[in-house]
């Protein structure tokens, strides 16, 4: 921000914090679908508008010296358009309607996305920014029959459910004299999963079952093919040949035998401190469902079955994203 | 996008359009090398790429200030500053390298564009500063965003904006307070201004009949004068110093207000900036409106130079009595000579003096002298020398009127009758329902003082030459080197150039000469004269604002959709919506009739007509008549209340 109120930290800090409790009474969370009524819309002169009545200014002043007419007449023009640049810029943000999907699970570390759509009607919208994400803002432009999709981008979050913050629709179209805004807290949220990381545990024993330990013995799984790229896969996997090839990444896929239940337990994992236990099952349960294994899961406070399938592998990664924050998973 | 990041391509390019469009109406009021310094910068920064290093800008600006100061020596006044102005935008151009810097930019491109207006109000000039501020809308569209909108749009939403604050514009160009006077000083203009001098040499109104711009217009409120009677009072010269004619000392202490004894006229001067300070009334002028002072020989000025189109209001009397006694210190100076000048017109005068019983006698001797003696009026006198009067009277003959004006001046002066030169014009055409006045009018004549009748004008041109007061200066011999305009024997393309002029005059009426005086008229006639200065300011903001709202409702406002159909089928969600029952955006007619029925069974018979309907009109192969009329009465019959009935 170039303009910052003036004042000691202290006492910008207070500041802040009384307009974020405004805020919060003014804007609290809604829906996932947000229309820009006009009495949720924020206007003020940017600082361009600020130099251009400044200038307007100087040239009255001139008209009126030189006793101008025409400085007089086109002075007015000028500040008429200013005046009904106001509506312009309104009418780019007016009934503009946002529809947000929830955020879909990251793990620890990589950067949640927000999807938005934005539908407007006429008249034809220009230059929206969306505000509150840590790039640099996306600038979309729905149309009366095309929606525009764009994505909010937030940094690494904690663990845990993942709630975005409060985010500003902004745009300065058509003239950059004036800012018209609108903050929007839409009610979704996602899931952020401990990192997939290993910390060098050996996965647990799998309950004895028919052809194992001839599997084991054979140490080497089967060659099943190339498959994208995907966190936490080992660089050792990664198919170099392929990729200098393709320019795609890509890593060698080993069909594991079918073999007895996994049971991934917190217990197993007492060696390390927690988060990292978080990290070393969620490190097993993906490489378990990426291997086709049937898995289950006990923590400390509930116990899920085993299964398999990218329905059971959020479950699990669920559970594992709130352990601790006194959320039930399942709710 | 913040305010600091860089330009692109696409806005440099409308920028560079921007300050062109800016800089040419400054073409022919600025030296064309500072012009030149736009399109030079443009051409740099876009060879460059990018803004030049900090120490090649220094220089530059150092050169080019340098230059500039070089020129004009100084930076106060409307040339100069505007030649600093303009060279400081280019160097602007060059070194911008943000967004921010982009909107400064357009906003120096505004203030270029417009303070032409301090040198040259045309038509012409007013057309190109509108270009020039399309044009940096246009431009202030590429700064909220760079890229995206096609120009058209750009170009449409730019011209939209401009046409609708057209009614603000007026409101305020009508209503916002006018000062009669400058503020703060007006700076030594170095432009040159055609226009009648505060001296009077020979050959000086020789040289401003050459021109044939316009001096002023008239509007008369009834019938103008005969063209005898055209005399324009301009500056009054009472001193001489055997060569020029100056205005000397003006002492105003018992001067009478001119006596009308006939017919009068009132008529509305609409004066083209001479930048002098005086302006011109029908002989002799005896009510002006404004801030116009009265000197001693009865010509008017103003208290500040006349750099813009002026209007006034003014009342002139045709027969009139000024200066019934002439107080002692008058007389002294219009009987004034310098020693030892022209002797032998003094030894003339004094011979007629003798002879004559009277002063008038004297004058009469005096004229036949000039219209027997085979004087010439001509464009193009023979030099005339250190003695002027005396070699124009005896020796060569051949003069123009400021000649005729000064050497009767001086017969009548050694003759003992107090006596002054006038210059203004004489003259003046007919272009429609008004007069056009132009410099080759310029003219020069003498008033005598005469016991009981006052100052009496004599023209002793009209003793020389007689047509030169009826037809005016286009029938003079040696006219073919005056212009166009001035003469009388051109055809077609004189009459398109009259016309030209009277839009021209209706400008300068209406446009330009709206100031102080014409402002109070209309306050007079809207009976809002007697509204204090607060009141006016508020009566100013609420029909801004009226203005403003009407744009909005008539321009702005957003509009549903264009299909009848679909207009009446929205208009019945929205009464839904009133129930509480938002229609969710995967939610089809039929489904939303059957949600209804669920959750108000009160109003859904109601609206299953509704949805029956709109869907035969939407989903029927071939709608009809029928089913749009069953529509719009289903429509207007919904009406549903908020809540539904209590059943008990």
């Amino acid at each position: 921000m170039r303009f910052r109120l003036p004042g000691t930290s202290a006492a910008r800090r207070l500041r802040s914090a009384i307009a974020t409790r405004w805020l919060d009474r003014r804007v609290p969370r809604e829906s996932a679908r947000i229309r820009l009524h006009r009495r949720r819309l924020f206007i003020l002169p940017t600082p361009l508008g600020y130099t251009f009545a400044a200038t307007l200014a100087l040239l009255l002043l001139g008209s009126l010296n030189y006793g101008a007419s025409l400085g007089f007449a086109v002075t007015f023009l000028l500040a008429g358009g200013g005046a009904l640049a106001m509506i312009h810029t309104y009418r780019n943000l007016e009934g503009v309607e946002l529809t947000f999907t929830p955020p879909p699970p990251v793990f620890a570390g990589e950067r949640p996305r927000l999807p938005v759509r934005l539908r407007a009607d006429a008249p034809r919208r220009w230059g929206i920014a969306l505000e509150g994400g840590d790039d640099p803002p996306p600038v979309i432009a729905p149309a009366a029959d095309a929606p525009a999709d764009a994505e909010f981008r937030f940094p690494p979050p904690r663990r845990g459910r993942f709630h975005p913050p409060r985010l500003r629709v902004r745009t300065e179209w058509p003239f950059g004299l004036l800012r018209v805004w609108s903050w929007v807290w839409p009610d979704v949220n996602g899931i952020v999963y401990p990192a997939c990381v290993d910390h060098g545990l050996a996965p647990p024993q799998r309950p004895a079952s028919a052809g194992a330990a001839r599997r084991r013995a054979g140490a080497e799984e089967d060659f099943a093919g190339l498959r994208a790229y995907q966190p936490g896969d080992s660089p050792r996997r990664i198919a170099w040949t392929a990729f200098a090839r393709t320019d795609d990444l890509l890593v060698k896929a080993f069909e594991a035998a079918p073999a007895g239940d996994y049971r991934f337990d917190w217990d197993d994992t007492a060696a390390l401190r927690p988060e990292e236990r978080l990290e070393q099952l969620c490190f097993w349960i993906v490489h378990a469902e990426r291997a086709g294994l049937r898995y289950g899961l006990a923590l400390p406070d509930r116990r899920i079955d085993a299964g398999t399938g990218p329905a059971h592998r959020a479950r699990c990664l669920e559970a594992l994203a709130l352990l601790g924050s006194g959320e039930d998973a399942t709710a | 996008m913040s305010r600091t990041s860089a330009i692109n391509t696409a806005q440099l390019h409308a920028a560079a359009v921007a300050l062109v469009l800016a800089a040419l109406p400054h073409v022919g009021q600025l030296p064309f090398w500072v012009l030149m310094l736009v399109p030079g910068a443009i051409a740099l920064r876009l060879a460059l790429g990018q803004p030049p290093g900090r120490w090649l800008l220094i220089g530059l600006v150092i050169v080019v200030f340098t230059a500039v100061l070089l020129r004009f020596r100084t930076i106060a006044g409307p040339t100069a500053g505007g030649a600093f102005f303009c060279a400081m935008v280019a160097l602007k151009f060059l070194e911008s390298r943000n967004r921010r810097d982009l909107g400064i930019l357009l906003c120096l491109a505004y203030f270029l564009a417009i303070s032409v207006f301090l040198n040259s109000e045309a038509i012409a000039v007013a057309a190109l500063v509108l270009a020039a501020v399309l044009a940096t809308t246009v431009a202030l569209t590429f700064v909220a965003e760079p890229v995206g909108p096609p120009v058209g749009d750009r170009l449409r939403v730019s011209g939209a904006l401009l046409l609708q604050a057209i009614p603000v514009m007026l409101v305020l160009f009508l209503l916002f307070p006018r000062l009669p006077g400058p503020i703060w000083g007006l700076g030594t203009g170095n432009t040159a201004r055609t226009g009648l001098d505060d001296r009077m040499s020979p050959g000086d109104i020789t040289r401003l009949t050459e021109s044939s711009e316009v001096a002023f217009r008239v509007d008369f409120q009834d019938e103008p004068p005969a063209p005898a009677e055209r005399y324009w009072r301009g500056p009054v010269f009472w001193s001489y110093d055997g060569r020029a004619w100056t205005e000397g000392e003006s002492r105003h202490r018992g001067l009478e207000a001119p006596a009308a004894t006939g017919r009068e006229r009132a008529y509305t001067l609409i004066l083209e900036p001479h930048g002098r300070k005086w302006l011109f009334g029908l002989d002799i002028p005896v009510a002006a409106d404004g801030d116009v002072k009265r000197r001693t020989g009865y010509n008017l000025v103003t208290d500040e130079r006349i750099d813009s189109v002026r209007r006034y209001e003014m009342r002139s009397a045709l027969d009139y009595r000024l200066e019934a006694t002439l107080p002692r210190v008058r007389r002294d100076r219009a009987l004034d000579l310098p020693a030892g000048s022209a002797p032998r017109a003094r030894e003339l005068a004094e011979r007629w003096s003798a002879e004559a019983d009277d002063p008038r006698g004297v004058i009469d001797r005096a004229l036949a002298f000039l219209r027997e003696e085979n004087f010439v009026y001509t464009l193009s006198p023979d030099p005339l020398g250190d003695t002027p009067v005396d070699t124009l009277l005896f020796e060569t003959r051949t003069g123009f009127c400021e000649h005729f004006a000064s050497a009767f001046t001086v017969l009548m002066r050694a003759a003992d009758i107090p006596a002054r030169v006038v210059t203004g014009y004489q003259g003046g055409e007919i272009n429609d329902d008004y007069m056009i006045v132009r410099q080759s009018d310029a003219h020069a004549w003498t008033e005598v003082w005469l016991a009981e009748r006052g100052w009496t004008r004599v023209d002793p041109t009209g003793a020389v030459s007689t047509t030169r007061l009826d037809a005016g200066i286009g029938s003079l011999e040696g006219a073919g080197q005056l212009d166009l305009m001035s003469r009388r024997d051109s055809g077609v393309l004189r009459e398109i150039v009259l016309l030209w002029d009277s839009v021209n005059h209706g400008w300068n009426r209406f446009v330009l000469g709206y100031g102080p005086a014409l402002q109070k008229q209309l306050f007079e006639r809207l009976g809002m004269d007697v509204l204090g200065r607060w009141a006016l300011a508020l009566v100013m903001l609420a029909a801004v604002g009226l203005m403003m709202a009407a744009v909005w409702l008539l321009a702005l406002r957003p509009v549903g959709p264009r299909d009848p159909v679909e207009r009446l089928w929205q208009r019945a969600r929205r009464r839904l919506v009133r129930l509480g029952m938002r229609p969710y955006p995967a939610e089809g007619p039929i489904d939303l009739a059957a949600r209804v029925r669920r959750t108000r069974p009160d109003v859904a018979p109601a609206f299953s007509r509704i949805v029956s309907a709109y869907v035969r009109l939407r989903y029927r192969p071939v709608p009809n008549d029928s089913a749009f009329r069953e529509l719009r009465e289903a429509v207007r019959a919904f009406r549903p209340y908020r809540r539904p009935p209590r059943n008990r």
